[in-house]
C-alpha cells in the first residue's frame, strides 16, 4: 500500500509545499500518491516535482475535479 | 514654445482638463528603465511635478500636473538625463513586453530585443488611429498581445515520442484546451487544438514530448477601448524574425492605405473583409 497525500482543495503554492515535505519523510526511489485537483494545481504541481527530480509514473482520475498522481521520489536531491 | 497642443501630442505631452496642466509621457520600450532613469525621472517628478510619477498600462511613465510654464524645462531635463519622451495620438505607442524567455520559465521566445527592433521601426510612426504593439514570450498572454493592434505570441509546437514515453496520462490532463488524446496509435496532438504553450513539453516527466518546432504567433486587429474586438490569429510558427518583420511592415502599411481617420486596425480588417485584408497582408508574393 502506497502512502497517499490527500491535496484535495489546498490551492497553489501551499500544495507543492505540502508535497515537498511529504516527499521528504520517504526513501528515494519509494512510490507515493498525490491527490491534486486539475487544472492550476495539477499543472504546477507536477512541474515543480519534475524540476525537484522527482519522477510521475501514473495520472488517474480520482474523483470529478481531482488526478492521483504516483509519484517516484528522485534519487537525490536537486537544488 | 510651440503651443499647438497636436503637436505636443506627438511626443506624448498632454494637456489635461486644467488649462495650465500638462501630463508629460515617458516612453518605455517592454517597461524596462534603469535605476537612474527611475531616479532622474522622481526628481523631475518631484520639482515640476506633484512629488509622484505615474505608471501606465503600457508599462510607462507619467509625470501629472506640470505647470504649461515648465514644460521645456521639463523636456530639457529628461532629455539631459538620456530620457525619451512618450507618443499620444494616432501613430506607433510604445512597445510593450513581457520578460519573455530570458527570465521567465514559461518564455518561448526573447522579446526584449524584439521589443526594441519593433520601437525602432514604430515609434511615433503615422498612422490613421493608434497603433499599438506588444509582444508576449508564451501563449499565457501576460502583456496581452491578443488586445494590441499587433501581437506577437511565442509558440512551440510539440513532437510526442513513442519509444520514450511511459504513458502515465499526464499531458493528457495537463493540456490547458485538451489537444492531446491516447489512441491505439499512441498519444495524438490535435492541431486544431493546440494553442503551442509547451506546457506538455514542460512538464512531461520523462520528456517524450519534445519541441518540434518554435517561432512567432502573429496576432492581427486587437483592440479595447470603446469597441473591443480581440485580435485574430494571423499566422503560427513564424520560424523567421525577418519573416515576422515583414508581415509587421505589411500589416502596418496596409492600414496606412485602407484606414479611416481614427479607426483602429481591427476595425478596419473587419470593414474591408478579414480574410481578403489577411490574404493581402500574409501573401508573400505581394511584397
Amino acid at each position: 500500500m502506497k502512502k497517499i497525500l490527500n491535496l484535495k482543495n489546498v490551492i497553489c503554492p501551499i500544495n507543492f509545499v505540502k508535497a515537498k515535505i511529504f516527499l521528504e519523510e520517504i526513501d528515494p526511489g519509494e512510490e507515493v500518491e498525490i491527490i491534486l485537483e486539475e487544472g492550476e494545481p495539477l499543472v504546477n504541481v507536477t512541474r515543480s516535482l519534475k524540476e525537484e527530480g522527482h519522477k510521475v509514473i501514473k495520472v488517474e482520475q480520482f474523483d470529478k475535479s481531482c488526478c492521483k498522481v504516483t509519484v517516484k521520489k528522485g534519487e537525490e536531491d536537486v537544488k | 514654445m510651440e503651443t499647438n497642443t497636436d503637436e505636443l501630442k506627438k511626443i506624448g505631452i498632454i494637456s489635461q482638463k486644467q488649462k495650465s496642466l500638462f501630463t508629460i509621457r515617458i516612453k518605455a520600450v517592454a517597461g524596462d528603465f534603469t535605476t537612474e532613469e527611475v531616479s532622474i525621472i522622481a526628481n523631475i517628478a518631484k520639482k515640476y511635478g506633484d512629488g509622484r510619477v505615474h505608471l501606465t498600462t503600457r508599462q510607462g511613465i507619467e509625470i501629472h500636473n506640470v505647470n504649461i510654464s515648465n514644460i521645456e524645462k521639463v523636456k530639457d531635463a529628461l532629455s539631459n538625463g538620456g530620457i525619451v519622451l512618450g507618443a499620444c495620438g494616432p501613430r506607433g505607442r510604445g512597445i510593450v513586453a513581457c520578460p519573455g524567455a530570458a527570465t521567465c520559465k514559461y518564455g518561448i521566445i526573447e522579446t526584449k530585443e524584439l521589443a526594441k527592433e519593433l520601437d525602432n521601426l514604430y515609434f511615433r510612426k503615422e498612422a490613421p488611429a493608434k497603433f499599438k504593439i506588444s509582444v508576449s514570450g508564451c501563449p499565457n498572454n501576460c502583456s496581452k498581445p491578443i488586445e494590441n493592434d499587433v501581437g506577437v505570441m511565442g509558440g512551440v509546437l510539440p513532437d510526442w515520442k513513442k519509444d520514450i514515453c511511459i504513458d502515465c496520462g499526464l499531458c493528457i490532463k495537463v493540456c490547458p484546451t485538451e489537444a492531446i488524446v491516447k489512441t491505439e496509435k499512441g498519444y495524438e496532438l490535435s492541431l486544431d487544438k493546440c494553442i503551442l504553450c509547451g506546457i506538455c513539453i514542460n512538464n512531461c516527466p520523462v520528456s517524450a514530448w519534445e519541441e518540434k518546432k518554435k517561432g512567432y504567433t502573429l496576432w492581427l486587429g486587437g483592440t479595447m477601448g470603446k469597441k473591443p474586438r480581440l485580435a485574430t490569429k494571423a499566422k503560427v510558427l513564424i520560424e523567421n524574425k525577418e519573416e515576422l518583420l515583414t508581415f509587421i511592415k505589411r500589416a502596418y502599411e496596409f492600414f496606412k492605405k485602407e484606414g479611416r481617420k481614427k479607426e483602429r486596425f481591427g476595425h478596419c480588417l473587419d470593414r474591408y473583409g478579414l480574410e481578403n485584408a489577411l490574404k493581402e497582408i500574409l501573401n508573400e508574393e505581394n511584397s
